[in-house]
């Protein structure tokens, strides 16, 4: 059964002077469970193509299916709301709210979802188990990059969202780090949690069960 | 926010901290002038008389104005009947001719002398250190007695009373009969260093007096304006000039009465000072739209996140909206601190008080004035955050997380 279902999916930039076609006729499913990962050069498509998925922007015509939910017409309410419970996000640079602590980014998600119970207790059990429990009370700028991303990853983590995406979430790690990050996101996928990885990197995409490729705005492979 | 941009933050809470203090200091200011207070205590049923104009009947474009003549007063005014208490007196004057010292071989000095009839001292409400006010014989007879000041009193005779000592007032020697505390310049018909009676002075017939009517019953003030309106038609048939009385006005439209011969507009006074409170409000809460405008560019990233991680446009909207409220708060707490001090420490600068006065300063930066103040300051602040709060809710999320 796809949790992911695009069809017929472009996205046009347009601005006063130009059109820029940044994805084109782009049809996909991805299994519930699966891990996938998405390549192609810079400027092919793949991070608009993750912000569709991911709600955080609109596709200029095509459909988009999440959780066999048709998205087309979700109002701003009812979208935040889908984010919230089924996406989790972790970015090539963090985007961590620098004003918080590693605790507070963490709980963020679940500031936006009603009748929450012990907030504060799961936010120190995710954050346990990227193994920052110790950094709690730090601020994003007193961390490696590699512990950012993993309390970038426990933020995705503490809404129990049925799908995470991944933008190139080792681009700005060193090898090792990355190894882990990657380490921990096979961890969630082996747990049931369905993974959408963007990544240049082709010995860590050929660790994900299937690559789709993208040129110029089209999926080739 | 207030972690984030410290620096806005503070500029944010001080514009609505300063906005507060000016605004109550305003009005302090303004109730100090137009409450009853001693020695004006009777200012919310009195009306003033101060000036009138009289229009050649022979040539159009001839005419004087100034201070009620003691003419129109004895001849004319006194038909007038529908008051409870009315005081004659003259405006203070530091003229030559009242120089003031206690023997020919002291310094002379000027000092401000105010003449007045003895009902003066029923309509006023003196604090008298020692001695007591001339009464209605002694002004009668025209008894050289006087009143002074605390200050002027110390000053001539020391740490000595002054009671019964004589001093030359206008090369005439009065006899001390009474001391009040110093009296503020704020109060334009009490304030002065000397009081004497007007019948006192030779020639008084030709000075220029104000007067002020005192009328407790509401029903009787109609009748009185008619009676002053005879008392122009009266003139008018007895003399060669046309007589316009300046008034009687109530005690905040007098205040507006700065010339003999220009009439105070009750509306233009209002709106002038709405206008200056407005001024003193808008002013800072565009500076602090347009900080908050730039606060919020700095954390567009942080709004894309939260719309990320689930957070509504509402939600932004009403956080925006939320910490805007947030620093008014604690720049209107400390707006009405400042507002205490400033009264307290500068009472000498902006309302001419000394710092003996028994002015009951502190008690005018009220709870309800300063609750009205506030809550007009953090409505212009939440009106000035609404734009940004408006735009921070609309960002694009995938604009705001790729801005920094």
């Amino acid at each position: 059964m796809s949790i992911i279902k695009l069809e017929g999916i472009a996205k046009i930039y347009r601005t006063k002077e130009v059109e820029t076609l940044a994805l084109e006729n782009v049809n996909l499913e991805v299994a519930k469970g699966e891990f996938i990962s998405v390549m192609g050069p810079s400027g092919c498509g793949k991070s608009t193509l993750l912000n569709i998925i991911g709600l955080l922007d609109e596709p200029t015509s095509g459909k988009v299916c999440i959780d066999e939910t048709e998205t087309e017409n979700m109002k701003d309410a009812e979208l935040a709301n889908f984010r919230n419970k089924t996406l989790g996000f972790v970015f090539q640079s963090f985007h961590l709210v620098n004003s918080l602590n590693v605790l507070d980014n963490v709980e963020l998600p679940l500031l936006y979802r009603k009748h929450v119970k012990n907030r504060t207790e799961k936010a120190k059990a995710v954050l346990e188990r990227v193994g920052l429990s110790h950094r709690m009370k730090h601020f994003p700028s007193q961390l490696s990059g590699g512990q950012c991303q993993r309390v970038a990853i426990a933020r995705a983590l503490i809404g129990n969202p049925k799908i995470i995406l991944a933008d190139e979430p080792t681009g700005n790690l060193d090898s090792k780090m990355g190894a882990e990050i990657i380490e921990l996101l096979h961890e969630l996928n082996n747990e049931g949690t369905t993974i959408v990885m963007v990544t240049h990197d082709e010995h860590i995409a050929k660790t994900t069960r299937r690559i789709i490729r993208f040129f110029d705005g089209r999926r080739i492979e | 926010m207030l972690k984030q941009n410290k620096f806005v933050s503070a500029i944010s809470i001080i514009g609505t901290a300063l906005a507060i203090m000016m605004v109550m200091v305003i009005i302090v200011t303004d109730q100090i002038k137009t409450n009853n207070i001693a020695p004006e205590i009777n200012r919310n049923n009195s009306f003033y008389l101060k000036y009138h104009i009289e229009k050649s009947k022979e040539e159009e474009n001839s005419y004087s104005s100034g201070c009620v003549t003691y003419n129109v007063y004895k001849n004319y005014l006194s038909d007038v009947k529908s008051y409870d208490m009315a005081t004659l007196f003259t405006p203070v004057w530091s003229d030559e001719k009242y120089i003031i010292h206690v023997n020919e071989s002291k310094i002379r000095r000027f000092e401000p002398v105010r003449l007045c009839d003895a009902d003066y001292w029923k309509v006023m409400s003196f604090d008298f250190v020692e001695g007591r006010p001339f009464n209605q014989i002694e002004f009668n007879d025209g008894l050289n007695n006087a009143v002074l000041s605390e200050r002027l009193a110390k000053e001539l005779f020391g740490k000595e009373s002054a009671l019964d000592k004589t001093v030359y007032i206008f090369k005439q020697l009065y006899k001390v009969i009474g001391v009040v505390k110093d009296v503020s310049q704020t109060f334009e018909f009490a304030y002065s260093e000397v009081w004497a009676p007007y019948t006192t002075v030779p020639n008084f017939e030709e000075e220029g007096y104000h007067a002020i009517y005192v009328i407790d019953d509401k029903d009787k003030r109609s009748l009185f304006y008619e009676e002053m309106r005879d008392v122009e038609r009266k003139y008018n048939a007895n003399e060669d000039w046309n007589l316009t009385l300046q008034g009687p006005y109530n005690h905040r439209l007098q205040m507006g009465a700065s010339y003999s011969n220009v009439k105070p507009e009750f509306v233009l006074i209002i709106l002038k000072y709405v206008f200056i409170i407005a001024i003193l409000l808008v002013i800072p809460a565009i500076n602090l739209s347009s900080f908050s405008i730039s606060a919020v560019k700095k954390r567009t990233e942080e709004i894309g996140i939260r719309k990320a991680f689930g957070a509504r446009n509402k939600s932004i909207l009403l956080q925006v909206l939320y910490e805007n409220l947030f620093t008014a708060i604690i720049g209107g707490f400390i707006g009405l601190i400042l507002s205490y001090f400033t009264v307290i420490w500068l009472k000498e600068w902006l309302f001419n008080v000394t710092t003996g006065d028994s002015i009951p300063l502190v008690a005018f930066v009220s709870p309800a004035v300063f609750l009205y103040v506030f809550l007009v300051c953090v409505l212009l602040n939440l009106i000035s955050s609404i734009v940004p709060a408006y735009k921070a809710s609309k960002m694009n999320i995938v604009l705001s997380l790729n801005q920094k």
